[in-house]
């Protein structure tokens, strides 16, 4: 399973109830590769990534991550895998409110299962990312650090493939390229594969490989 | 993480709504659990009320009434009998006594109980136990009082006090008169006829004695019946301050026992035991003695027993009505919970897609809200259970204020346990439509912008 691709796509479809449908012929992204996917609003990139995290169910075509495919599994055999194999970055983070920053990132193996994170490992994870107080409700950090917080909580478990949704969008712009460049270097740093989309031009010099959709 | 500190988090951040849910199911708890707790306290005061007579002879119109007035104190019993019959009817039948008994007095809104001192010596006030003081001794002379262990309580009254008593007693009563130290008078129990009483009161006012002092020389040790809160003395001290309001008219000024004609010498009613062979207390004669005194219709005959039986078999139906009525609180309750839960899944969504994007399965979701919605009727029931205590404990000062009965406020422990285990298993119920909200969210449709 490790030397399969982080992401691979043969030949998806997926038709909305109104008639417009989502093609994608080929895509793959090798482990620890990085890749923006540049779309305009309406494109359906959000619905590309529900299809890739086993959201909602293609009409056609093949979805592997880390070389299962994600739409044989059912029920909370698919639920789990998402939890230990793919890691999502929202735009307005989702953090769990009420609950403190060290908390929300042990809700992925948690509720994933994933072995081998702990509540040091953890606070590992929020130390490199600059929180010093894990045990503070995330609803009393700073947005820079609410965001540092999700970003902990995707790479968390080391998945295959982290799915980041506009990540920067609500960020200026020189908050936007430090916040991306964080993305970035967590997912270097825990071996997962980044796949991004972005409506934002300025993130296109990121990324040594960008595509539309 | 487990899945306790989600649930925990998750009722720690909706607080207000998990408070109020939580004492909308204490209430509804408790007020059941007080309900059934005084039924049973009731029932077992009643039943204690009577001690071990077996008879109980009156001239009240009904032996229900005669139960009442003459064991509980309900009301001054009205009818009274001569005492002639009494001297007839203690040879009647093979009794193991037949203590007289005569009630109509009263002081501060505590009814006396005037008889004979059989009352201490034979009649016992729960079955097997005699009475026993906790100071002084029983009445042997006439104006000596003997306080039952609530009254003590409730006056504050000491040994060697001294007391006039009014005539007539209601719960509203507060009739009564202290009297100075004994040292300030010229006899212990005579009359003053030197300070100014005058027999002429209010209209509704209780008339007090206030020409006799009694003295009170013993205070009784709690029995839990409703003896306790009365003043016991002897028939003579009674007849006398009766036959003193008599001779006034007359144009007496003084009343002693040689004064009494045989019209003074009346009691209100009689407690009877048949001798019974060790280790029975139902002799078998007690039917065949309780048609013989009926025959006689200038006295009401009642088995203290079947009309208490008879009165829980009435009140029982209210007593339903109340426990039906408790249980639809409950159940509403039930309903709150669910309320609750379903109202803050609206804001819970997008919460429940992201546990699900971080790998929670849809049934593991279900079984959160579920947990939640027992672990509120669970410290709703375990709330309510302490509240019932409390209330218990008040209810129970209530019943004793009004109706006289002293009702232990202990929560028996199966009704306490079947109704948290009710309450339990209604909040299970109640948060199924909840976990079924929860069980369906769309994770992609409430993960926006993200959808």
């Amino acid at each position: 399973m490790a030397d399969e691709p982080a992401l691979r796509i043969d030949s998806l479809r997926f038709a909305y109830p109104g008639g417009w449908t989502l093609r994608l012929g080929a895509l793959t992204l090798a482990r620890g590769e990085q890749m923006l996917l540049a779309a305009r609003s309406g494109a359906g990139k959000s619905t590309l990534l529900s299809l890739i995290a086993g959201l909602m169910d293609p009409h056609g075509g093949v979805i592997e991550v880390a070389g299962q495919k994600v739409h044989a599994l059912h029920g909370a055999a698919r639920d789990r895998f998402r939890g230990r194999h793919i890691g999502m970055i929202f735009q307005t983070f989702n953090l769990l409110h009420g609950f403190t920053a060290l908390e929300n990132v042990l809700a992925a193996p948690a509720f994933s299962g994933a072995g081998g994170v702990d509540a040091s490992a953890a606070k590992g994870v929020l130390a490199s990312l600059g929180i010093d107080r894990p045990g503070a409700r995330v609803e009393n950090l700073s947005v820079g650090q609410q965001q540092r917080v999700a970003v902990a909580r995707a790479v968390a478990c080391r998945p295959a493939l982290v799915l980041a949704d506009e990540p920067t969008a609500s960020l200026d712009p020189e908050n936007a390229a430090n916040a991306m460049g964080m993305i970035q270097e967590a997912c270097r740093a825990s071996g997962s594969a980044l796949l991004c989309v972005s409506h934002d031009p300025a993130m296109w010099e990121r990324f040594a490989r960008k595509e539309h959709l | 993480m487990s899945d306790w500190t989600v649930i925990l988090r998750s009722l720690s951040v909706r607080r207000f709504s998990t408070v109020t849910t939580v004492a909308t199911v204490a209430v509804a708890v408790a007020l059941m659990l007080v309900l059934v707790a005084m039924r049973e306290a009731a029932k077992k005061a009643f039943e204690r009320g009577a001690g071990d007579m077996h008879l109980m002879v009156s001239a009240e119109a009904s032996p229900l009434a005669s139960v009442l007035n003459g064991i509980f104190y309900a009301n001054a019993p009205r009818r009274p009998i001569p005492w002639d019959r009494y001297e007839r009817l203690s040879a009647e039948a093979p009794w193991a006594y037949a203590v007289p008994i005569q009630q109509g007095d009263s002081f501060e809104g505590h009814p006396v109980l005037a008889t004979s001192e059989e009352f201490f010596t034979e009649f016992k006030p729960n079955p097997g136990e005699a009475w026993q003081l906790a100071e002084g001794r029983f009445f042997t002379d006439s104006f000596e009082v003997v306080l039952g262990a609530g009254v003590a309580k409730a006056t504050g009254l000491r040994l060697g006090d001294r007391i006039a008593l009014a005539h007539g007693y209601s719960a509203d009563s507060k009739a009564g008169l202290r009297l100075p130290p004994e040292d300030d008078h010229d006899h212990a129990h005579d009359h003053d006829h030197d300070h100014d009483h005058d027999h002429a009161h209010d209209e509704g006012t209780p008339h007090v004695h206030d020409e006799f002092a009694y003295k009170v020389v013993g205070i009784l040790k709690p029995t839990g019946g409703a003896h306790d809160r009365a003043l016991i003395t002897n028939l003579e001290s009674t007849w006398i301050i009766h036959a003193h309001d008599r001779r006034v008219k007359e144009g007496e000024t003084d009343t002693t026992a040689d004064d009494l004609i045989d019209a003074d010498r009346k009691i209100t009613g009689v407690y009877l035991r048949l001798r019974t062979r060790e280790g029975s207390n139902v002799p078998a004669n007690l039917p065949m003695v309780f048609d013989a005194l009926r025959k006689d219709t200038s006295i009401t005959v009642a088995a203290p027993f079947d009309e208490i039986r008879k009165l829980d078999i009435i009140v029982g139906n209210v007593n339903r009505l109340f426990v039906v009525v408790a249980g639809a609180v409950i159940l509403s309750s039930g309903i709150a919970i669910m309320l609750a839960l379903y109202n803050s899944m609206e804001q819970r969504r997008r919460q429940i897609a992201v546990l699900r994007v971080l790998g929670a399965s849809k049934g593991r979701i279900f079984n959160l809200v579920l947990t939640e919605s027992v672990l509120i009727g669970l410290m709703g029931a375990a709330a309510g259970v302490l509240l019932a205590f409390v209330g218990a404990v008040f209810a129970a000062g209530i019943v004793k204020g009004r109706i006289g009965l002293v009702v232990d406020p202990a929560l028996p422990a199966r009704p306490v346990v079947a109704v948290v285990l009710a309450t339990v298993a209604l909040a299970a119920v109640a948060g199924i439509i909840p976990a079924i909200v929860g069980y369906r969210t769309s994770v992609a449709r409430n993960l926006r912008p993200l959808g």
